[in-house]
């Protein structure tokens, strides 16, 4: 999966600089947010990637390759390129959508077919039913995972999303970015994705790139960018989202408690339990989550089965707000944070986001 | 007394009635081609833009019995100032405007996202052309074809006047003879043709697009 690297990339409109020597290198297998108020080329700089713009001067290069010195049309066929939800394309049909960039690489018609049908799948759609539909018969948040399944159609290594959940009410977008998450812990593409949401930022990207006035202020993973902004614009741009509300909207898997090990049931009876190290078991017996055990209380109980508490579990895409809430319902000590394929990520408890909050709000 | 008309007149109708759609086809089709290479390649360049629509801006306020005469002049060298290609060719060059318009307009007017979705997918221009910017721009090209092609079922009626044929004959044979009855005939088959021909190219337009009314519904709400 390909870097993309930018080296003082600069591009000028007349006397207007729109992009001013950008060095920036984005990291394979994650998403970077370009994220900055309107007009400061970040959607330039997108554009600069697949050339549909080309920069004044400066160099772009994926896997250590100069896109100058590539064919402009294989390069932007070998990369997925989502707009805003008008880009699709009216007078075809989902499967038409779709098969764009395969048409244009020559597939033939079955195999292109049996794409749209895998891809649909992969969205969550149901291909007899989308298949043959065309756009305006779709709700915004069908038409974006037809935009993203349109995108992978030809298996890109890089993904440039423009805006792609801009022109969604909120209620969608939110549920558009917990799919557009859960695909990408499948897929793990590199992604561009450029918004000047700083909710949608902080949720979404791995890593958060500020731009203004065509310069790049400050580039971090998105924690390091919460806990140290570079400068006074940045605290200020972040500034609601270092507040608790935004905080809590973040991601539940970025602030798991890793301080556990897994064993069965079975193991712990045996005594495993008090061998190991860590403060905290999680029992899994085969696939099924059993419950969770603290060493300290394995120790004052007489039969081990005493000590296994009751939990809940949540998603790793979820916010740390849907743990709150999960906790606070069910009145359980802590959830253990899973992730799509029923891996254990860490666990989270009341007392631990309090402390996450207080850090994060300093 | 109209009807007896028809009635002793039929085959003579049946027959002057496909001269008449003959010649609109051919004019039509020769605009239609003309009128389309012209309307794209002027796409995009506005000074070419400008004279090409201006020069058949002109054409258009030529009088139509005017220009028929000035072909008949201008053809007659060539041994055909007479008879069917005055009459076409006269028929095409009125129907270049409202074909070639309505193309450049229809171009400019696709949304300049589609277009730029088609070239960051990596069509080149002539395929953005030929699979975005065309088919969405369809049914605005279709209605310049269609205003063509009935103006020339009215305009047509002239082409008698210089050996062309078609219905026209009923109406000035009508009027010298004074003979209301005929008149009135050639006028309401050659209106019958008109709805006739608008309603045949909106079928053919409908089949060309089958996606086309959900974009209209789309544009709607």
């Amino acid at each position: 999966m390909p870097v993309i690297e930018l080296r003082e990339v600069t591009k000028r409109y007349g006397d207007k600089t729109a992009v001013d020597r950008l060095t920036l290198t984005i990291p394979d297998h994650a998403v970077t947010i370009l994220l900055g108020p309107s007009g400061c080329g970040k959607t330039t700089t997108l554009k600069m990637i697949n050339r549909l713009i080309e920069p004044t001067s400066g160099d772009i290069r994926i896997d250590g390759r100069s896109i100058a010195a590539m064919e402009p049309i294989a390069l932007r066929r070998s990369i997925g390129y989502v707009i805003q939800e008008t880009g699709l394309f009216p007078h075809y049909t989902v499967e038409g959508n779709i098969g764009v960039v395969p048409r244009l690489l020559g597939w033939d018609r079955k195999r292109i077919r049996a794409r749209a049908e895998e891809l649909l799948e992969l969205v969550n759609l149901k291909a007899v039913e989308y298949l043959d539909r065309y756009p305006n018969e779709l709700s915004g948040g069908e038409r974006q995972r037809v935009g993203v399944a349109r995108a992978l159609a030809a298996d890109p290594g890089i993904l440039l999303m423009d805006e792609p959940f801009g022109a969604i009410d909120p209620i969608n977008r939110r549920s558009l970015q917990d799919f557009f998450l859960g695909l990408q812990s499948d897929l793990h593409r590199t992604v561009v994705f450029v918004t000047h949401d700083i909710g949608e930022a902080v949720k979404l990207g791995d890593n958060i790139a500020i731009m203004r006035d065509g310069h790049l202020v400050q580039m971090d993973a998105t924690h390091e960018l919460l806990e140290h902004p570079a400068d006074a614009f940045v605290t200020e741009l972040l500034g609601a989202t270092r507040s608790a509300e935004q905080l809590l909207l973040s991601r539940a898997a970025r602030y798991v408690d890793t301080a556990f090990v897994v064993m069965s049931t079975e193991q712990m009876r045996r005594g495993g339990g008090s061998s190991g190290n860590a403060p905290l078991i999680v029992l899994r017996d085969g696939d099924t989550i059993k419950g969770y055990v603290e060493q300290g209380q394995l120790v004052t109980c007489d039969d081990p089965d005493e000590a296994i508490c009751a939990f809940e579990t949540v998603s790793g895409n979820g916010t740390l707000l849907e743990v709150v809430r999960t906790l606070l319902e069910s009145g359980r000590k802590r959830a253990i944070v899973v992730d799509p394929d029923g891996g254990v990520l860490g666990t989270l408890s009341m007392p631990m986001i309090v402390r996450i909050m207080e850090g994060g709000l300093q | 007394m109209t009807g007896t008309f028809i009635a002793g007149y039929w085959a003579e109708l049946v027959r002057r009635t496909l001269q008449h759609v003959v010649m609109v086809a051919a004019a039509t089709m020769l605009a239609t081609v003309i009128g389309l290479v012209l309307g794209i390649s002027i796409s995009g360049h506005e000074r070419a833009a400008r004279w090409v629509i201006g020069i058949a801006s002109v054409l258009f306020t030529i009088p139509s019995l005017a220009l028929f005469a000035l072909l008949v002049v201008a053809l007659a060298p060539i041994g055909q100032g007479t008879g069917n290609v005055p009459a076409v060719t006269a028929l095409t060059l009125y129907s270049i405007l409202p074909i070639v318009r309505n193309t450049w307009v229809a171009l400019r007017q696709v949304d300049p996202s589609m277009v730029q979705v088609a070239q960051g997918m990596g069509m080149t221009s002539r395929q953005a052309l030929l699979r975005v910017k065309l088919p969405l721009g369809l049914p605005m090209i279709m209605a310049g074809i269609r205003h063509a092609a009935v103006m020339d079922v009215g305009m047509g009626t002239i082409a008698t006047l210089i050996g062309g044929g078609g219905l026209g004959y009923f109406v000035f044979e009508g009027i010298a003879r004074a003979d209301r009855s005929m008149v009135l005939a050639g006028t309401i088959v050659i209106a019958l043709l008109g709805l006739g021909v608008n309603a045949a190219l909106l079928e053919a337009e409908n089949r060309l697009v089958p996606g086309r009314h959900y974009g209209r519904r789309r544009a709607r709400d």
